[in-house]
């Protein structure tokens, strides 16, 4: 079966900053390749570079890595992103050929590294036996440590959230930026990390337009909610402390969630959305949906400056998989345990036939789980409208939604859609769409 | 019972300023309410909105629209570019390779297909920034992309259809390329249009559709532009001049050969002279025949007697000249390059060969010195480039940025023998020994732009050799060869489709 084809756009995306998408658009020519070649879902060639010998690189396509020779710390280095930007232009300037020595080797190490680690993995069970009573004992402290820590934090977000109270927000919109950025680090500081992002991302609605005070008294009220809710976790059902301790931000080690029980289903690639956020870190959100139980699913990646995200999962693409889910009350955020089948292309978008039903479902997760944010669903049939106060979607239900500001791809949109409906996918975030991908000639297209 | 709305005021004032009264009251929220912890106001206040927040953010309910939905596009019935083709267009308007645009533009009319949805936004607002493409992107748009174009202020040129139904009810810059295309397709449709709306068009807007009209100008335009030579607006009048003054059969073209029959003379004949006598005054008829009196505007330097006459020859054909004294340009040059009002002379003839483009009369004044590229790319193209080759095999040039501004003057694609001159032409500059020849190094890269690209091998073999030697050769070479191969690359993917 065909292999995912890859697009320039999507290449494009793996590079780690922009001077290396620069640099690799410059060599992603034949003429500065001394060889090139295909085949057995590897691709490879040899680079000119400033020494005398040319640099061997070489990609695996399935799933995708990179190699290179060449002493660059960038990872993938601009000679990997130059062959991968050839082979989606001109995958004819690549002839099919055997494998030559080098990409055998390469692959070979691969294999045995990545046996390696499964062997790893598999032993635990053997050897955690020999120190559990201790090892469990430090971690036991450790968590105690962090859960005070915590608290501290936030009986300092309390009484910053009720000092704003008394004092009345209608100043907020004159305070600087640092007000937020200090309550921000110091949440940091307190090892909460999702309380401070949720507070840099209040910085900005004070001055976000008609209706920010209720916005900004939402916010507020759901974070005074959280605070409540972790000084009584013992006492709360397990779901809603796990919806509580993520949205703090208490990481959860992926192999506790791969523990669990995941759910074994055909799952549907829909859309995807790369995020920079402060100091250099890009978080990548998959988004999955399960047809069959009308579910949403979302695979987090996160890269800081010099690491490449994983680009594994195709927008576009079908797998028969099993996904363990975060624990919580609405299952969410999940990792991919097991994959059954590789990747192929879907042939059909099923959407929801109204927005209505889309947003009764988001409303459904949210009145479980308050801290929850965004999912994202697939809608059949939508008609994108501009206007000057903005962007819309209409549905044959004559319901009309807007399209967030910041969505910067309006104009793609009404292209594609031609004033006729079309489907797509967006994120729904309680108040506006965020579009991520457009079914268009048969396929999904993403917007980015 | 305390809304939600209540508790938007009080925490926009604080508590500080106004005390928070928690008050329970029916329904769910209300009897919620009625556990609000006592005591800490602005703990209450958070709770009560919490509780409001769920509840509306759980109950949301998307808004019902009556409004009708704007009209669709029509379906296209000419089908779209490859994917392929797409990804070139794509590069080209992040800037790699942007000069082949045009090129690219003109090759997909010529198959006649149109641009894929997505790429419309960024193609139109190419359009937007640069008036020179307009033309070339309103012709494969499809229905979708002059749909599309309404939507925008900025896309305005590109919504209307070549339709001559639109012409009364259309505005701005659409109609500007409105007639442009009519005129392209139909030239006396174009004109009849034109005079139909005459009357009611303000006059800058009347001086640049008269200019439309120079595309495919020929006497059935005379009776009109006859007409305008009355015009108020001077812009017009002049413009309506240099029209009629490129017609050869047009009357504008007699009289003015009817007052310089007296004042232009081939006098002698073992040793001929070239008498010129000066006008009088001009007067109202010459004035209304675009004659404007004064003396030249700078550079040139003439009084008003040499400027009257000057303006004047400039409208007749220079072949009369040649034919009426049986002699070649080159000599009737030489001849006015002896002679005091030689400026005169060389500035006439050479408006009158842009007006009347001829290549031996622009192949001498280029040879003379007296003028430039502009003659070139007047003639038809089928001159320009026996032209050039002419010149440079007649050594008319001394030194190499002249030579390789000529060579880069030829602005359309090259024919085969063309660009061997031009192969030829490169390896003997980059076969002398360094400093390296600036000019050449310059010229590559607008040579890609024309160069045919079944001569790329032989470019190849050519200057390979020699470029090893000078390494800064070789970044330009690269280029040149990178922007032939994407030509030759996007060609292929258009004829593929």
């Amino acid at each position: 079966m065909a292999l995912p084809t890859w697009t320039p756009e999507q290449v494009a995306a793996l590079a780690p900053d922009a001077s290396s998408h620069k640099a690799a658009e410059g060599l992603a020519t034949p003429r500065k390749w001394v060889s090139l070649g295909q085949g057995a879902e590897f691709i490879w060639g040899e680079c000119h570079g400033s020494g005398s010998k040319p640099y061997q690189t070489a990609v695996s396509l399935s799933p995708p890595a990179f190699h290179c020779s060449c002493p660059s710390r960038k990872f993938p280095c601009k000679h990997t992103l130059a062959l991968f930007l050839l082979f989606s232009r001109q995958p004819q300037q690549l002839p099919a050929a055997p494998l030559p020595d080098w990409v055998i080797t390469w692959r070979d190490n691969r294999a045995a590294r990545a046996a390696k680690a499964a062997a790893k993995s598999s032993q635990p069970a053997t050897n955690a036996a020999t120190d559990t009573a201790a090892s469990t004992e430090s971690q036991a402290k450790r968590a105690e440590k962090r859960a005070q820590t915590i608290a501290n934090g936030l009986d300092e977000l309390e009484q910053w959230l009720q000092d704003l109270i008394r004092s009345g927000f209608a100043a907020a919109q004159s305070r600087p930026y640092a007000y937020w950025q200090n309550m921000a680090a110091r949440l940091v500081d307190a090892q909460a990390p999702g309380l401070a992002r949720q507070m840099r991302q209040m910085a900005g609605l004070a001055n976000s337009g008609a209706g920010w005070e209720e916005r900004l008294l939402q916010r507020l009220a759901l974070l005074h909610l959280l605070v409540q809710g972790y000084r009584r976790l013992e006492a709360l059902p397990t779901e809603r402390q796990a919806d509580i301790r993520a949205a703090v931000g208490w990481s959860i080690k992926q192999e506790e969630v791969l523990a669990g029980t995941g759910t074994h289903a055909r799952w549907l690639l829909i859309g995807r959305r790369i995020e920079e956020e402060e100091e250099g870190l890009r978080v990548q959100r998959t988004w999955l949906w399960n047809p069959q139980g009308n579910q949403p699913a979302l695979i987090l990646d996160f890269a800081y400056r010099g690491q490449t995200l994983d680009i594994s999962l195709l927008p576009g693409y079908e797998m028969e998989a099993e996904l363990s889910f975060y624990p919580g009350s609405v299952p969410l955020r999940a990792i991919c345990k097991t994959r059954f089948t590789p990747l192929r292309p879907f042939s059909h978008l099923p959407g929801h036939p109204t927005q209505a039903t889309a947003v009764a479902r988001f409303n459904n997760m949210v009145a479980q789980n308050p801290w929850l944010e965004v999912a994202a669903f697939p809608l059949a049939q939508v008609v994108p409208v501009l206007d000057s106060s903005g962007s819309y979607l209409y549905d044959a239900a004559q319901n009309r939604l807007p399209i967030a500001p910041s969505f910067t791809h309006s104009w793609e949109l009404l292209a594609l859609s031609g004033g006729h409906p079309i489907d797509l996918v967006a994120e729904w975030d309680g108040a506006a769409w965020l579009p991520l991908s457009v079914w268009a000639n048969g396929r999904l297209a993403i917007l980015s | 019972m305390n809304d939600w709305l209540q508790l938007r005021n009080a925490a926009l004032l604080g508590t500080d300023r106004a005390p928070f009264t928690p008050s329970a009251g029916e329904g769910p929220v209300g009897a919620l309410l009625a556990h609000l912890p006592p005591g800490n106001q602005e703990a209450a206040l958070l709770t009560a909105a919490a509780l409001y927040t769920q509840y509306q953010r759980a109950g949301f309910r998307p808004p019902q629209e009556a409004t009708p939905l704007p009209q669709p596009a029509p379906p296209d019935d000419v089908s779209p570019i490859s994917e392929q083709a797409a990804l070139h267009l794509a590069q080209m308007l992040d800037g790699r390779f942007s000069e082949a645009l045009p090129e690219w533009l003109a090759q997909l009319q010529a198959i006649g297909r149109r641009v894929r949805p997505q790429w419309l936004p960024r193609l139109l607002t190419q359009g937007a920034q640069q008036p020179a493409l307009r033309l070339p992107i309103v012709q494969v748009i499809g229905k979708r992309g002059r749909w599309l174009a309404a939507w925008q202020p900025g896309w305005q040129y590109a919504s209307i259809t070549p339709d001559p139904a639109q012409w009364e009810v259309t505005t701005g810059a659409a109609r500007l390329l409105l007639l442009q295309q009519i005129r392209q397709a139909d030239p006396a449709q174009a004109r009849a249009l034109l005079q139909s709306t005459w009357q009611s068009e303000k006059a800058e807007d009347r001086a640049a559709f008269l200019t439309c009209l120079q595309e495919g100008v020929s006497q059935g335009d005379e009776p009109f532009l006859e007409s305008c030579l009355d015009d108020r607006s001077k812009k017009v009048q002049i413009t309506a001049v240099d029209l009629l003054a490129r017609l050869p059969q047009s009357q504008l073209v007699g009289r003015m050969i009817a007052r310089a029959q007296g004042l232009l003379a081939l006098k002698g004949l073992l040793r001929p002279t070239l008498a010129v006598t000066l006008p009088n005054q001009p007067n109202d008829a010459w004035q209304r025949d675009g004659i404007q009196p004064g003396t030249a505007p700078a550079p040139l330097q003439m009084g008003e007697k040499s400027w009257a006459l000057c303006q004047m020859l400039a409208c007749i054909p220079p072949t009369f000249w040649s034919e009426r004294w049986g002699k070649s340009p080159d000599t009737l040059l030489t001849l006015a390059a002896r002679s005091e009002q030689r400026q005169l002379l060389f500035e006439a003839w050479r408006r009158a060969t842009l007006r009347h483009p001829q290549q031996e009369w622009a192949a001498a004044l280029i040879a003379q010195g007296a003028a430039a590229f502009e003659l070139v790319n007047a003639l038809p193209a089928a001159q320009r480039e026996p032209c050039i080759i002419g010149l440079v095999q007649a050594k008319a040039f001394s030194d190499s940025a002249t030579l390789f501004d000529w060579l880069r003057a030829c602005q359309q694609p090259w024919s085969v023998a063309y660009g061997r001159l031009v192969i030829r032409q490169v390896q003997q500059h980059i076969a002398k020994p360094p400093p390296l020849d600036r000019q050449v190094w310059l010229a590559l890269p607008d040579f890609a732009r024309y160069f045919p690209i079944q001569l790329l091998p032989e470019a190849q073999s050519a200057w390979q050799p020699h470029a090893e030697t000078a390494v800064a050769w070789q970044s330009r070479l690269d280029q040149f060869m990178e922007l032939l191969t994407f030509r030759q690359e996007m060609l292929a993917a258009l004829a593929a489709a």
